[in-house]
This record gives structure tokens, C-alpha cells and sequence, in this order.
């Protein structure tokens, strides 16, 4: 075997000879290398002649082009890419108005499709560090009101119990708090969660440093992120922790460090403490059961459906309750809970998955758009050159040339488009990033598939839209152009209509969907009744014992109208409690800490019964309820009296009209509100000061409203905000969606647009004689522009035909994530039509204005 | 009209084809011109020129025979056209008239 090395060049580089050289050239040179390797290999040794030997093979490109040139047969019509490169250029050039609409079109469509594509992509890869995502379940419960999040908390154990395939099981919650270090005066504001020890085991978190926690111990594990914050020169393990929680101060050691999770994961968690539950809780049979979200770890093969099925069953050995034995229970994985938003709990984030499918469809549907323009412009672009192409039939060129030319041309667009489109692209992920607070990235693993997929896309993009221009243009007979029937021929007409309908039937349901999106937000701002809280301030704070200090000193501020302070106010997620279930009501409800100024301070409606009043009200068995939690009760609840896990049963006093406190996302839950107790014990709730004021001096009014809160609770920040923005921040998503929604469709119309105006362009181009002559014999600008344009209205109401009820089908699907939702209206598509008309109508004029100033013997001249 | 241009490198190859007469092929030239110059050269080098002399009309080329070492590839024989003995013949009548009319002078030290 060395003997043949020894005595053969390297085969690669003979390949490579093989390659470069035809045949008949190539037998001399690989024959005289032979020659001169074996020689040098004698002399010098084999190193030195492979060395050699490589060194004239790469010297021998010089002989390359001259070997190719000598074995090329010459045609009339070169067949060379570097010649259509050249005219392809040219052509470009010499159209510029039009190819840089193309460019432009197919950059915005390009760039869209791409932006949205890393958004839908790093929505499917979250999560993607865990090995065995599908061991994480969660356990809910179907009723009559739809699924919830929640379960009662004594079936965790029941279920580890019972049942071989679940492992482990952990309830989880979570809750704003501040954090300090003990003796330290810098607060952070965290999400604490809540749970047990299991809790680690079932998400795959890992411990990098102490131990989990243990019951009975007041501990704490927090991530590496916050021990670096907190404590900057190490070791974390042992130190105090200061959690304040709704007002509820504790001390917590350090137990252990926890290994951050990558910025894809769908749940975060930096401080980790137990849940705290009474004992006697956990009991099935308890008269008082509360609900947490639960969580288990089965194992790897579990079968979910029939898991759930045997719950039931399981029960029935445990306990009697009625309706925890009639309820449906399902689990599900972290998948389907990461895409259900209805169901979503505070630990779990969860992303609409709705709002994922349709953003994939408008990335989709932008870039047809997109590519149907180019493909109908450079059509129409194609025919204008028809002189050109004649010219190069008769001169011998082939039908393969001329399509070859057409391709090439339309490559050179397609890439500079793309080239643009990688430009935009990075320059805007990392605002996008910033904007939607989630990671627009893609590993590096993935990245040459993604540049692979991308160039077969843009050769597949090229080869397609410019196969149909350049048919256009081979079948034409040049007989037919000298004659002049080309101009008006109706070649490639119904195509060209075809693809118009595409474009505006997209961009029409685009402005529905904007419509549409902005009348859900309207209707959102009703629900709320945003209008009657615009005079509203809410300080967010511990009220606590200080409560009535508090009271009096705003009331002396002459602009305050009334005040109300309670444990809860319409807003985002800043209060979550654990459900109350009684064996009296089907399902759980909320309760908060009100006072009798709450019904009037936040504009709510008493619809049946009374409100609070101040004299001769039994705070501790009086409550209002609102009518969702009245829809419960069999009968009309008013005067009644119920056990609502208090020490004596409660009285209802009245209904109040549902509002939402969170999103319209989710269904109003039935809610009780009790009066805050005479004798300060359950001031702790309280942490909101609602105030309606006059909006006469509203600088002055708020100093005054701060000078009185840092009297009062010097060690506390003053927070404070107006209710609408606290409703509004509700909505960030929705909005957020909102604008980027909008920014879409702009592009979408703005792309159409761009189009029609380079088809306008054509179409007066190529009619610019007659319309020349029938302005010599007195036609006024708009029965010319009558006369160009006829046909794009018919267009334009054959794609309002299709495109509205498809666009309707997509938005209802939309609105159904909203538990209370508007309706598509006829108002709506009217409003498009005319919207829509207004803009094209506007395009055209432009144009048409354009043509119609020219001076009519100037074109006629031309001849 | 246009120079014949034939450098110096050119001229030693068309001269070492002329010496070699019928076995004239790159790896012959190689060899020659490397024995009688005493400085190495590339194999390609050789290619390069010879392509190029024979484009310029310098010289003509046929396939000839093949041996073992050559892996059974056929030899290209280049032989020199009347073209490229004129060529030749110029440069060294340009040259001799030179020489001949160099001072003497200067020569003395050449001659001892």
C-alpha cells in the first residue's frame, strides 16, 4: 500500500484535473504530471513531489478559461450567464421605477414572512431544553363553565397514592412580593413561587448548590440570577431573606441555589418557597375546600385519557363530596397548557396559540402577496420588452434563451430583495425582541438548514415567477407585434386579473382583521366601562391598620370625591388567591375586602338588592355578590344566608353587575364581597385606595394625595396610577398584537398598492397614444381615468366577494379566545370597502393625473 | 503590425523544442531547460508557455505515443512552425547586430 502511495499523486487532486480540464486537453497535462511526479518523487522524496504536484495543479487554472474557450461551439445568441447577467442588469436599469416597486414589494413580503417566521419558530422551540417535556402534566377540571386550572388540593397525595403512574405531584402559585436581604435597605420586586419540595423534581429544575427545601423550615431557594443580585461577592447559601407578601412580612433562610433556565423556558422562577396550607385543608371530606393548580410527574408512557378517567374512582373510596365526585378531570401537558390561554395558571406562561396560527397565516399570506405582485408586474413588464425580445427571435435566439434571460433577471431581482430583506431583518429582531419581550433567535445548529431552504426558496421563487412572464413573451409570433395586435392582445390578461383578485382579496381581509381587532378593543373599553373610571386614581400599597388614617387624611383634600379602599381593583394579575369551594355553590368563587364606598368609587351597578351601608352594617355577616355567583344559587340568593368559610354564615345584601377584573379573555368568575370587619382583623387584605376625583388641579390634587401616603407610610413607595392605563396594561398583549397586526396590514395594503400603481403605469403606458388622441379630440381627466380603470373595480368587488366571508371564518375563530367578544358587523366591511376603494381610487388618480398633464403632441410626436 | 513578443523564457523553450527535435514534450522540455540553465522549474510553467506559443502560432502540437509512468496518458509532441524558426531566426539577427556593433572597448574585459 505504501508502494502505491508512494508512486500515485493524490487522487483528489487528479479529480480535480478531471474537472478542470475537458478530455481531449486533459490527457497530455495529467500524463505529463504523472511524468514529473515520478521523477520528483525519485529525487526529492514523496513529500516534496505531492507538494509540488499540488502547487501545478493550482497553477493550472491559468489554462482554464483558455481550455474552455477552445471547446465551445460559438452561436449567434451566446448562451452564457455572465451575458444574461449583463443584459439582465441592464434591463433592470433601464426599468428602475418598476423593478425598484418589484424590490421593494418583495422586500417587505420577504421581510415580514421572515420576521414572523422566527416568531412562530421560537414559539415551537420553547421549552425544547427539556428531555422529557411530556412527563410534566397538569390536572384540571371540565364543568359546565369550562375548563379551569385548578383542582382541589387534597387529590395531589390522593393521585401519588392511588395511581402507579403518577410519581409526584406539587401545588404551585405564585405571588408578587419584595425582597430583601436582611439588613440591607435595597427592595427588588419578585415573583414568589409557591409549592412544594416536589416541585423541583417535577419541572427538571436543578439545585447547583445546598439542598431543596424541607417542610417545617422557613426556606427559601432562589436562582443564580438573584443570588448574583442580591448577594454580589458569592455564597448565598444561609443567609436571611426578608419576603414581604401582601403586606405579610417573614424571615426565610437560603436553602439552595437554582440553576437559571434558558431564556426559551415557559415558566421562570427565582425565589421558590413552600405553600402554606392549613393541614386540615388537605382533608377530601373538609366542609372547606380550596383549589390550587396542580401538577404531576408521571411517567414516560403514561396514557393520559385513561389516567383521568380513573380519578373518579379513585375519589370515591375518599371522600363524598358531590361535586368534586361529578367533576370531569383531565390532564394536560405542558404543551397544550403552554398553547391554552383560557386555562393558563401563574406559574405556566402561556402564549395564545391562536395568535400564533394566525400570525403564521399572515406570514404566509403577506408573502404570496408579495410574490403574486412580482410575478403580475414583471409580467406586464415582460410585454412592454416585446421589441426586444422580436428582435432576439429573428437574430436566432431560442425559446430556452429567452427564458433563460427571464430568468435570470427575475434572479437577480429575488436576490437583491433578499439581500435588503437580511439587512431589515437585522436590524429590526433585536427591536422586536425588545418590543414582544421574547427571544427571536435561532441556533446556530439550525441556521445552515435555514440558509439552505432559503436559497432552494429563492431559486424555486425565481424559477416560478418568472416561468409565466417569460411563456408570455416566447409564444407571441413576432408577425403579430409588426402588425400591432400585441399591445391589446389578451394574452396573459386573465392571469393578470387572476392575480390582482389575490392580492386585493388579501389585503382586503387585512383591513377587516384591523377593524375588526380595533372594535374588540372599543368593545373591551365598554365592558370595563372605561369611560366612568377615567377619573380614577389607585394607589397600590399595604393599607393594612393604617387604614382609617389613611381614610381621613385623603378626605381632607378637598379634590377627592370619595375613596375606597379594598383588597382588590379591576386590573392585571397582581392578587391571585386560591379559590373558596363550599359545598353550597357548584364552584369555586373569589372573595375580597371591600368598603361601601366600592360600588360607587368604580362605577359599579347594584341590579338587585342594596348596596353597603354604613349605619347598622353587619360586617361580619353581610356580603354583595356579583351575578355570576348568583347565577349559581338555585334561587334568588338576596336575604339568604350561606357558609362562605367564614365563622358565621354570611347574609347576601345584594347583586352586583359583573365586571371583569382581569381580561374578557377569561369568564367573569363568581365573586364575594365582604365588608372589611369593625374590628381591623382583616385589614391585612386591604391594598388598594380607589379615588374619584376632580379633575380641577390634578398636579396639585396628587402631590397632596403623596405628601398624605408618605406621611402615613414613610417605609413604603407611593404607586400610583390611573385606573385606565391599570386596565390598559391588562391589554398589553392584545395591544401589543394590535399594533403589530396593524403594522402587517399597512404593509400588506402598502404592498398592493405598490403593485397597482406599477400596473397602472403599464396599462397608460402601453395606451398612451389613444389616450392622447381622445384628449386631442376632448375627453376630460375622468373619462379617461374612467376609461384605464374600468376594469380594477370590477377586480376590487370581485375580491371583496371572496375575501369576506373567508376573513369573517378567521376572525370569528380569533374572537373566540375572548370569553366576552364583539360582532362582525356589516359596518365593518363597508368600512373596508370604502377605505380600501378610497386607496386605490387614490393610486389611480395619481397616475392617471400624471398622463392626462402630459402635452398630447409630445407622445404623438413620438412616432 | 503586430510584435511577435517572444519573451525570454519563450525563446530558451522554442530553442530546447528545436534541440529536442521529434521527442519535444512538456516533461522532455522540463528537463532540458533545467540541465542547461541550472534552475528548477514548474511543470505548469511549461504548460502555461507552450499553450501559449502554440495560440500565437509559434509552434504545433500532435498527440504521440505513452509509456507506463505516464499512467498510459498519450504524450502532446510540439514541434516549432517555420513561423516560430523566423521568429527566432529575428531575435538572434537583432541580437548579433548588436553584439557586432558593440565597442570593442568594452569587450576587452569579456575576452581575458
Amino acid at each position: 500500500m505504501s508502494q502505491m502511495n508512494n508512486t500515485t499523486p493524490p487522487k483528489i487532486l487528479k479529480r480535480l484535473i478531471s474537472l478542470m480540464f475537458p478530455p481531449s486537453s486533459m490527457e497530455e497535462i495529467e500524463g505529463d504530471l504523472n511524468e514529473d511526479f515520478y521523477h520528483n518523487t525519485q529525487n526529492q522524496g514523496h513529500f516534496k513531489a505531492r507538494l509540488k504536484y499540488a502547487f501545478d495543479v493550482l497553477m493550472l487554472f491559468r489554462l482554464y478559461f483558455r481550455m474552455r474557450s477552445k471547446n465551445r461551439k460559438p452561436t449567434a445568441m451566446q448562451n452564457l450567464f455572465s451575458f444574461h447577467f449583463k443584459f439582465g442588469l441592464r434591463a433592470i436599469y433601464r426599468q428602475r421605477l418598476h423593478q425598484s416597486i418589484n424590490i421593494a414589494t418583495l422586500t417587505l413580503g420577504f421581510s415580514c414572512f421572515a420576521l414572523i417566521f422566527l416568531f412562530v419558530y421560537n414559539q415551537q422551540q420553547k421549552d425544547n431544553f427539556l428531555t422529557e417535556p411530556e412527563r410534566i402534566v397538569r390536572l384540571g377540571n371540565i364543568s359546565e363553565n369550562g375548563e379551569g386550572s385548578g383542582t382541589v388540593v387534597g387529590i395531589g397525595q390522593l393521585l401519588v397514592d392511588e395511581l402507579p403512574e403518577v410519581e409526584a405531584y406539587s401545588l404551585v402559585t405564585s405571588s408578587p412580593a419584595e425582597v430583601k436581604v436582611v439588613g440591607q435597605t435595597e427592595v427588588f420586586e419578585e415573583k414568589i413561587i409557591s409549592g412544594l419540595p416536589s416541585l423541583i423534581d417535577i419541572f427538571q429544575l436543578e439545585i447547583v448548590n445546598g439542598t431543596n427545601l424541607s417542610p417545617g423550615l422557613q426556606s427559601v431557594l432562589i436562582s443564580q440570577k438573584l443570588s448574583e443580585k442580591l448577594f454580589s461577592n458569592g455564597d448565598a447559601i444561609g443567609k436571611e431573606l426578608s419576603i414581604v407578601i401582601r403586606g405579610k412580612e417573614s424571615n426565610y433562610t437560603i436553602a439552595g441555589v437554582l440553576k437559571d433556565l434558558p431564556v426559551n423556558s415557559s415558566y421562570s422562577i427565582n425565589v421558590f418557597k413552600l405553600i402554606k396550607i392549613r393541614e386540615d385543608l388537605y382533608d377530601l371530606n373538609s366542609r372547606v375546600q380550596i383549589s390550587y393548580p396542580i401538577y404531576f410527574k408521571v411517567t414516560a408512557n403514561a396514557n393520559l385519557g385513561q389516567l383521568g378517567e380513573k380519578i373518579p374512582e379513585a375519589l370515591k373510596a375518599h371522600t363524598s363530596n358531590e361535586s368534586m365526585l361529578s367533576t370531569q378531570y383531565v390532564f394536560r401537558t405542558l404543551d397544550e397548557i403552554k398553547s391554552n390561554i383560557n386555562t393558563s395558571d401563574s406559574f405556566v406562561e402561556a402564549v395564545d396559540g391562536q395568535v400564533v396560527y394566525i400570525f403564521s397565516i399572515v406570514g404566509v399570506v403577506i408573502l404570496l402577496l408579495a410574490i403574486a405582485n412580482y410575478i403580475n408586474l414583471s409580467a406586464a413588464l415582460s410585454l412592454k420588452r416585446m421589441q426586444e425580445v422580436c428582435v432576439r427571435k429573428v437574430m436566432g435566439a431560442s425559446k430556452r434563451t429567452i427564458i433563460l434571460q427571464q430568468i435570470v433577471e427575475s434572479f437577480i431581482v429575488c436576490f437583491i430583495a433578499l439581500a435588503l430583506t437580511s439587512i431589515i431583518v437585522w436590524y429590526f429582531v433585536p427591536k422586536i425582541e425588545n418590543y414582544l419581550s421574547t427571544s427571536l433567535q435561532i441556533p446556530s445548529g439550525v441556521i445552515w438548514w435555514i440558509i439552505l431552504v432559503t436559497l432552494l426558496g429563492l431559486t424555486a421563487l425565481t424559477l416560478f415567477s418568472s416561468l409565466y412572464p417569460a411563456i408570455l413573451v416566447t409564444r407571441i409570433k413576432f408577425s403579430e407585434f409588426l402588425k400591432g395586435r400585441v399591445a391589446q392582445s389578451p394574452k396573459g390578461k386573465f392571469v393578470r386579473n387572476i392575480l390582482l383578485v389575490v392580492q386585493f382579496s388579501i389585503s382586503a381581509s387585512l383591513i377587516v382583521g384591523t377593524l375588526t381587532f380595533m372594535k374588540q378593543l372599543r368593545f373591551i373599553d365598554r365592558v370595563h366601562n372605561t369611560e366612568v373610571l377615567s377619573e380614577v386614581l389607585i394607589i397600590n400599597g399595604k393599607i393594612g391598620k393604617s387604614s382609617d388614617l389613611i381614610r381621613s387624611e385623603l378626605n381632607s383634600i378637598p379634590e377627592i370625591e370619595k375613596l375606597s379602599i379594598s383588597s382588590m381593583v379591576p386590573g392585571p394579575k397582581d392578587n391571585s388567591r386560591g379559590g373558596i369551594g363550599t359545598n353550597e355553590f357548584a364552584e369555586s368563587f373569589d372573595f375580597y375586602t371591600v368598603d361601601e364606598n366600592f360600588v360607587e368609587v368604580l362605577g359599579l351597578k347594584i341590579v338587585q338588592g342594596e348596596d353597603f351601608y354604613q349605619e347598622g352594617l353587619d360586617n361580619e355577616t353581610h356580603v354583595l355578590m356579583n351575578e355570576s355567583m348568583a347565577a349559581m344559587s338555585q334561587e334568588n340568593p338576596i336575604g339568604k344566608e350561606f357558609n362562605m368559610g367564614r365563622p358565621k354564615k354570611s347574609k347576601v345584601l345584594g347583586i352586583v353587575r359583573d365586571f371583569p377584573i382581569e381580561s374578557v379573555k377569561e369568564k367573569i368568575k363568581p365573586s364575594v364581597y365582604l365588608p372589611r370587619r369593625s374590628d381591623g382583623s382583616t385589614d391585612i387584605m386591604l391594598n388598594k385606595i380607589a379615588i374619584r376625583y376632580k379633575a380641577t388641579d390634578l398636579k396639585r390634587t396628587i402631590a397632596q394625595i403623596e405628601a398624605a401616603w408618605r406621611t402615613i407610610y414613610p417605609d413604603q413607595v407611593f404607586d400610583l396610577e390611573f385606573m385606565d392605563d391599570r386596565i390598559k396594561r391588562t391589554y398589553s398583549d392584545e395591544l401589543k398584537m394590535g399594533n403589530i397586526f396593524s403594522v402587517f396590514t399597512i404593509i400588506a395594503v402598502l404592498i398592493s398598492c405598490l403593485g397597482l400603481f406599477g400596473l397602472i403605469t403599464y396599462i397608460v403606458h402601453v395606451r398612451m397614444k389613444e389616450v392622447s388622441i381622445r384628449k386631442i379630440l376632448g375627453a376630460n381627466f375622468l373619462s379617461l381615468a374612467q376609461l384605464l380603470t374600468k376594469k380594477i373595480w370590477y377586480v376590487l368587488i370581485v375580491a371583496s366577494v371572496i375575501s369576506f366571508p373567508l376573513a369573517y371564518y378567521l376572525l370569528q375563530f380569533w374572537l373566540e379566545s375572548f370569553a366576552y367578544r364583539t360582532e362582525i358587523t356589516a359596518e365593518v366591511f363597508m368600512t373596508t370597502l370604502i377605505l380600501f376603494m378610497t386607496i386605490v381610487s387614490l393610486t389611480i388618480f395619481l397616475q392617471v393625473k400624471r398622463v392626462t398633464m402630459l402635452n398630447p403632441a409630445e407622445v404623438l410626436r413620438n412616432e | 503590425m503586430k510584435k511577435t513578443g517572444v519573451g525570454e523564457f519563450e525563446e530558451m523553450v522554442l530553442l530546447t523544442i528545436c534541440v529536442l527535435d521529434n521527442s519535444a514534450y512538456a516533461f522532455s522540455i522540463k528537463t532540458e531547460v533545467e540541465a542547461r540553465t541550472n534552475r528548477k522549474l514548474n511543470i505548469s510553467a511549461i504548460h502555461t508557455t507552450l499553450y501559449r506559443m502554440e495560440d500565437k502560432g509559434l509552434l504545433t502540437s500532435e498527440m504521440g505515443e505513452s509509456n507506463s509512468i505516464r499512467g498510459g496518458k498519450r504524450k502532446r509532441m510540439f514541434s516549432v512552425t517555420p513561423f516560430g524558426i523566423k521568429s527566432l531566426s529575428e531575435i538572434k539577427v537583432t541580437r548579433s547586430k548588436l553584439w557586432e556593433d558593440i565597442p570593442a572597448m568594452i569587450l576587452k574585459d569579456l575576452k581575458s
